[in-house]
């Protein structure tokens, strides 16, 4: 009878009081205006709510997570109710609107989330000088006040830099709290490649690394290929937005899509007219069999596989009659694809014992892409996050320059990745600088991410070619980002974290770098915040508002930055002379967009007097493209293009015309197969080494290493190898914790349905998967879109370490990864080698109904 | 589990509509019986049906929405049907306790119930076979419950009224071997029709036979060895109790069993299961 | 007024669940609960897998088994055909959720009552598109009248997974994958 009494009492419950209910659970929606936290509307107010005219503000979508859209909420006597995308126009093709993903419209579940942090918190443990440390991580949390917080943080910053110096204050991240801290004597970085992998230093033989500068034609260019490579890019996980739609589009006009990949991923489900299974990290060996390919059957005369004219004059390094200046004519990359010194010819089937595919679709890929007249050979970052695989990039765009696919419609070579995928290019709109000064940090000590958590457990970091230096980090700021997570080798970064004297973190949950810190500070979302611009293709700018007040306690890192600093005896001034709201109005002044012809740029924003009156700010009237109200309502301007136009991008259309009057900025001018330079600049980090050509190397923890015995082919422990791919619910580590995602986005372990098979796995069971760096949980998805000998673990999941056994529940991509420094410092999580077996324990729950991570 | 509300309203609302089947059957064989116990467990138990039935909705406040579709919907008349059905038991039981010698009244108001009751039972049987889960929408559903109705309303009608009916037992029991018997001989030709069915009627074979086999098989055992207790009881001489008593246990034990299967087999006609 | 309906192009779906998380939004559901779900179906065998993604709300059926269902008439059907629950009618019996051979009404176990995709009426009323129509990265999911939309896209509503059309008369058109399609 309980049952039913609950429900009539809770149903009459809810008709009277439920403007007075202010229980924070997990439904509902949440009154934005109010400073001091949420309140929770039932279902009926809501559809009340929801049928009252309220205000559609442009709100920010603001994450690193290979897209960029507009992301409107709609707020109805301060309740945020709902949330739509672009509707600023008629969707075309040509004019597109800028709509946006799963992510972005789950954004208003973490702004008001329930496990948002709400006030300041210190570890129950923590003393001055740490505290239990080993604590971090499963300790409780108290309540404190900003005051204590402040005090605390900025008594420990004086304490360790008086103790240790400067040199022991690691900045895990956040460009804020860097100023702080510059001004206060510094702190030590830490570097990597982060998501672009070995293409991070592209530039210095030629091509483009693809986020800042690209390689790639403009969108409607694609649109003129007959024949598109998509070489590890799964733009519908990882680019949402546009790019897979342009794709769409190039298919539509009849180009052909070839997929190589080892998942048969989305991308190649509505693209793929052909995919192409292969192993992870092999991707280099596979192209070397391709061009042994294209130099062993071309004939000028009768077979012209080889672009000779474009090899010839754009080119060094390809053959022995075209070396730069100084180099060793016999370290060419026809000889060593031919094996005329090594004695190793890179045959197609010298490739396919490493890469796995077949010799004859090697060869087959390989005339195909030589003999289609107008091919795009476009690869995602994902084959250069793997460990040895400096050279890889270098080999990529070796075969591109063989097969001429550079610099004419239709053609083109490199990486399409992020918001720039399938739209290559110089920017068509831009923000204005802030107008915030630079601070210097007077510390150069810079720790590459494949070290950093070594170095802060042994006091030891590679600084450069037989330059290793002492270091002692013992207080690590977490101002931002998301290090303990997103680092290789997580396992080794929680033992780090829990050796040195002080952390603290800013966040908006108590994400992997919070739940480990002693300090954490709440910071706002964007949407909390005075407004800001946001750039994304480049045909587009965002210009987005105010959603709410903060909520809660949170408040924004630039306060913290000052509040801190005030305590460390900083003038708040020198650490932002201006305030928000005039960075914001530089941004604006300064924003310029394309004229409509292409000549130049010109002002976006028209500024009138009494626009600045309104503000409040220091500027000047200005006559732009659209008013700053205009701006403001619609929330993004974008450039609005046409075919034929002048906006339109080919890559190295003018250097392939005449390298000589358009040199790039090599040291040859040309694109170097024989890079010198790239090889020094490898090989002075102080780790593994490459050669000037762009040599196989096999990866660290790649597929040879899953053999105990190459040569007989004995498997190890660690047969099958593990790939991390950015995953379509989460941007990189944000948005882990939204529920409807989750259930959306189960974050499982996909699995071959042969390597279940032969684990007697089953789709739905729960799976341990270990590293020689941890052990991880998950459900398994068995499938027979996975190349077998192969697993993926989508990336970004937030650890959840079950701290009897050590093994991870939340299939944490780097609790199975390791620190393993190769070439020019490369985080390699595309190659790792793992053993699945079935779990006997506890099943897992499905993530949606893991209890979130609610402290306070 | 979350149908124990609707388990045990379909299985007291269909012994409540058995009981008064037997009423009419008895009233037939003119034995003069008249059921002094048997009449007010039938209205308690539909009573108690339509309490419980309340647990199944998600707003019982609103319960008499129910009504509404009754053009369209079973389960309106189901409801009508079972609300008529108990307000006509509750009159019988006050004409009962009022002590009025009118043997017409008192007839009419039998086979009323009994039409009332056949009606309550057809009407539950149409809410199934008129849903999207094919092990439901088989004609073995309205078998199944008329069965469960003559059964359960036998065993009340057993246990409440043995001394009024002295050996007029004997008939009812061989009745209702039959229905069981049928019920069991219909059950291979329902299980190949699922078998033979859509994904979901496959759905529902699979789960009988990894799942819940052993309850079927036991829920089975118990119903025959129920009615050849029950027939051995009748047999003697002397009327045995503790072998009535353990028949009726293991019928009403079979019955529940039976309609947690119905519940628990029932699966979907949906998407990716055509 | 002609029967409203929606258009489906799965030859195009990436199965990103904007739409299913769009509907989410516009309708404010809890976990568990999907008046519009993105179901992935694959098989095939390696090296020539294949997979397809299916996005499908509420049909708007011709003759909806839901609505002749639901004792209340909580269900109705608008004269646009849309198939309309009034919330305030419903108690909660979830015999819609028998009824439906698409798992379009679900049971929302807070309010103690079904719920379900209205084709975002109120949207539809001023004008617009329902919100997982233009949520749409790929611009697969369209709406429309039927007859407009079928002389536009063409389209089938029997494809390998779902269950006959003749059961309810589904107001959906779909663009199946060939390996989607009925028969094959």
């Amino acid at each position: 009878m309980a049952g039913l009494i609950d429900k009539i009492l809770n149903y009459k419950i809810k008709r009277r009081t439920f403007l007075k209910t202010s229980a924070v659970a997990a439904a509902g929606l949440s009154l934005a205006g109010c400073s001091n936290g949420l309140i929770e509307v039932p279902g009926e107010l809501a559809k009340q709510l929801a049928e009252k005219e309220g205000e559609w503000i442009t709100a920010a979508c603001w994450h690193n997570c290979g897209g960029r859209c507009l992301n409107k909420a709609l707020v109805v006597d301060g309740i945020v109710v709902r949330q739509k995308t672009d509707d600023t126009h008629p969707d075309s093709f040509e004019f597109p609107q800028q709509r946006g993903c799963p992510k972005g419209r789950s954004q208003r579940k973490q702004v008001f989330a329930v496990d948002r942090i709400k006030y300041p918190m210190k570890r129950k443990n923590w003393r001055p000088g740490g505290g239990k440390k080993e604590l971090r991580g499963r300790d409780e949390w108290v309540r404190i006040s900003w005051d204590e917080a402040l005090d605390i943080v900025a008594g420990e910053i004086k304490r360790i830099k008086e103790k240790y110096g400067n040199r022991s204050i690691l900045l895990g991240g956040g460009k804020e709290i860097a100023r702080t801290l510059g001004l206060y004597g510094g702190y030590v970085t830490h570097w990597g490649t982060t998501s672009w992998g070995t293409w991070y230093n592209a530039g210095t033989f030629g091509m483009a690394e693809g986020y800042y500068t690209q390689s790639i034609n403009d969108r409607f260019d694609l649109n003129n290929s007959q024949l598109i490579v998509l070489w590890g890019a799964n733009p519908a996980w990882s680019s949402c937005g546009t790019p897979t739609y342009n794709y769409l589009q190039a298919k539509k006009a009849g180009a052909k899509f070839i997929v190589v990949d080892p998942v048969y991923t989305d991308t190649a489900e509505i693209l793929g007219d052909e995919w192409i299974p292969i192993r992870p990290a092999t991707d280099h060996a596979m192209l070397l069999g391709m061009a042994y390919t294209l130099i062993t059957e071309d004939d000028p005369a009768t077979n012209p596989l080889i672009d000779w004219d474009f090899l010839n004059r754009c080119t060094v390094g390809f053959d022995a009659e075209h070396m730069p200046a100084g180099a060793n004519p016999q370290e060419n990359f026809k000889d060593y694809v031919l094996g005329t010194y090594d004695g190793v010819p890179k045959t197609p089937e010298w490739a396919s014992e490493i890469c796995g595919v077949n010799p004859n679709t090697i060869r087959r890929l390989a005339r195909e892409i030589a003999t289609t007249k107008r091919t795009a050979l476009i690869t995602g970052w994902a084959p250069a996050r793997v460990h040895n695989a400096d050279s890889w990039p270098q080999m990529f765009m070796t075969f591109g320059a063989m097969t001429g696919h550079m610099g004419e419609p239709g053609r083109m070579t490199g990486v399409g990745v992020h918001i720039n995928t399938t739209n290559g290019g110089p920017r068509l709109i831009n923000a204005g600088s802030s107008g915030v000064p630079g601070i210097n940090n007077p510390i150069s000590d810079s720790i590459n991410d494949s070290e950093l958590w070594n170095a802060v457990l042994t006091g030891k970091y590679t600084a450069g070619y037989k330059d290793i230096r002492d270091i002692n980090i013992q207080l690590i700021y977490h101002g931002g980002g998301a290090a303990l997570q997103t680092v290789d080798g997580m396992t080794k970064g929680i033992e780090a974290t829990r050796k040195v004297e002080f952390v603290v973190s800013h966040s908006q949950f108590l994400t992997t770098n919070s739940k480990y810190a002693d300090v954490i500070l709440p910071v706002t979302t964007a949407w909390e915040r005075e407004g800001g611009l946001l750039v994304g293709n480049r045909e587009i700018l965002i210009y987005y508002s105010r959603v709410t007040e903060p909520l809660y306690e949170a408040k924004h890192d630039q306060w913290i930055a000052m509040e801190i600093g005030k305590r460390l005896g900083l003038k708040p001034e020198a650490i932002y002379p201006i305030s928000e709201k005039q960075q914001l109005f530089n941004q604006l002044a300064g924003a310029k967009v394309i004229k409509e012809d292409g000549s130049g740029y010109e002002n976006l924003v028209t500024i009138t007097d009494a626009d600045i009156l309104e503000w409040g700010v220091e500027g000047n009237p200005q006559q732009g493209r659209i008013s700053l109200k205009e701006f403001k309502e619609k929330g993004i301007y974008q450039v609005r293009r046409k075919p034929g136009d002048n906006l339109g991008y080919i890559a190295f259309k003018e250097f392939r015309k005449n390298p000589d009057k358009n040199p790039l900025k090599t040291a040859s001018g040309k694109l170097e197969i024989h890079c010198q330079a790239y090889a020094d600049l490898v090989n002075s980090k102080g780790w593994t080494k490459i050669n000037p050509i762009p040599t196989y190397n096999p990866a660290a923890e790649g597929y040879e290493d899953t053999f105990a015995d190459w040569q007989n082919k004995v498997k190890g422990d660690f047969p099958l190898q593990v790939i991390n791919p950015h995953y379509i619910g989460r941007a990189h580590s944000v948005f882990a914790n939204i529920p409807w995602l989750r259930e959306a986005f189960p974050s499982p372990v996909y699995l071959s349905a042969q390597d279940a098979a032969e684990r007697g796995i089953k789709n739905g069971d729960t799976v341990l998967v270990k590293s020689r760096h941890g052990k991880t949980l998950r459900p398994a998805y068995v499938t027979e879109r996975v190349r077998p000998g192969v697993v993926v673990i989508p990336h970004g999941a937030w650890v959840e370490m079950d701290e009897e056994n050590g093994i991870d529940k939340a299939g944490a991509d780097n609790i199975l990864t390791a620190g393993i420094p190769t070439g020019q410092g490369t985080s390699g999580w595309n190659s790792c080698n793992v053993q699945v077996e079935k779990w006997t324990g506890k099943p897992l729950e499905p993530d949606y109904k893991w209890p979130q991570r609610v402290v306070l | 589990m979350g149908e124990w509300p609707l388990i045990i309203f379909t299985l007291a609302m269909q012994a409540a509509a058995g009981v008064c089947l037997w009423t009419v059957y008895f009233e037939t064989k003119k034995n003069g019986a008249d059921f002094r116990l048997s009449t007010p467990v039938a209205l308690g138990l539909s009573a108690v049906a339509m309490i419980v039935s309340l647990f199944h909705l998600g707003t019982p406040v609103k319960a008499i929405n129910s009504l509404s579709n009754l053009s369209n919907s079973w389960l309106s008349r189901e409801i009508l049907f079972s609300g008529t059905f108990l307000t006509l038991l509750a009159v019988s039981v006050f004409l009962q306790r009022a002590n009025l010698k009118n043997e017409r009244l008192k007839k009419f108001c039998t086979y009323l119930n009994g039409i009332a009751g056949c009606l309550v039972v057809f009407s539950m049987a149409m809410v199934y076979m008129n849903s999207i889960k094919p092990a439901w929408e088989s004609w073995n559903t309205l078998v199944d419950f008329y069965a469960t109705a003559l059964v359960l309303g036998g065993v009340i009608l057993v246990m409440s009224s043995r001394k009024e009916m002295g050996d007029k037992l004997l008939g009812m029991n061989l009745i209702l071997v039959v229905v069981v018997l049928l019920q069991i001989a219909l059950l291979p030709n329902f299980l190949v029709g699922l078998g033979a069915g859509n994904a979901a009627a496959q759905a529902s074979v699979k789960l009988i036979h990894d799942d819940y086999g052993a309850i079927m098989f036991l829920r089975w055992l118990l119903v025959l060895g129920g009615m050849i207790l029950m027939l051995l009881s009748q047999v003697r001489k002397k009327q045995d109790m503790g072998c009535l008593y353990m028949a009726a246990a293991a019928l009403v034990a079979g019955q529940v069993m039976g309609r947690y299967l119905f519940y628990a087999v029932g699966v979907a006609t949906g998407i990716g299961l055509v | 007024m002609g029967q409203k309906g929606f258009y489906f192009d799965m030859t195009i779906c990436i199965g990103c669940k904007t739409c299913q998380v769009a509907c989410k939004d516009k309708n404010e559901l809890p976990v568990e609960v999907l008046f519009r779900k993105v179901r992935t179906f694959e098989g095939g065998k390696y090296p020539k897998p294949w997979v397809y993604h299916l996005s499908m709300s509420c049909n708007h059926c011709a003759e909806p088994k839901c609505v002749k269902n639901c004792p209340t008439g909580a269900l109705y059907k608008r004269k646009d055909g849309i198939v309309a629950h009034n919330r305030e009618r419903c108690i909660g019996c979830q015999y819609c959720v028998w009824s439906c051979p698409y798992g379009a009404p679900n049971y929302l176990e807070e309010e103690g009552k079904s719920g379900k995709c209205d084709m975002c009426a109120d949207l539809i009323d001023k004008g617009k598109n329902p919100a997982c129509v233009d949520a749409c990265m790929m611009r697969a999911l369209h709406f429309g009248d039927l007859e407009e939309l079928k002389a536009k896209y063409g389209g089938t509503s029997n494809i390998k997974v779902l269950p006959d059309s003749g059961i309810t008369k589904p107001s959906i058109l779909i663009n199946p994958k060939p390996i989607a399609k009925k028969g094959v």
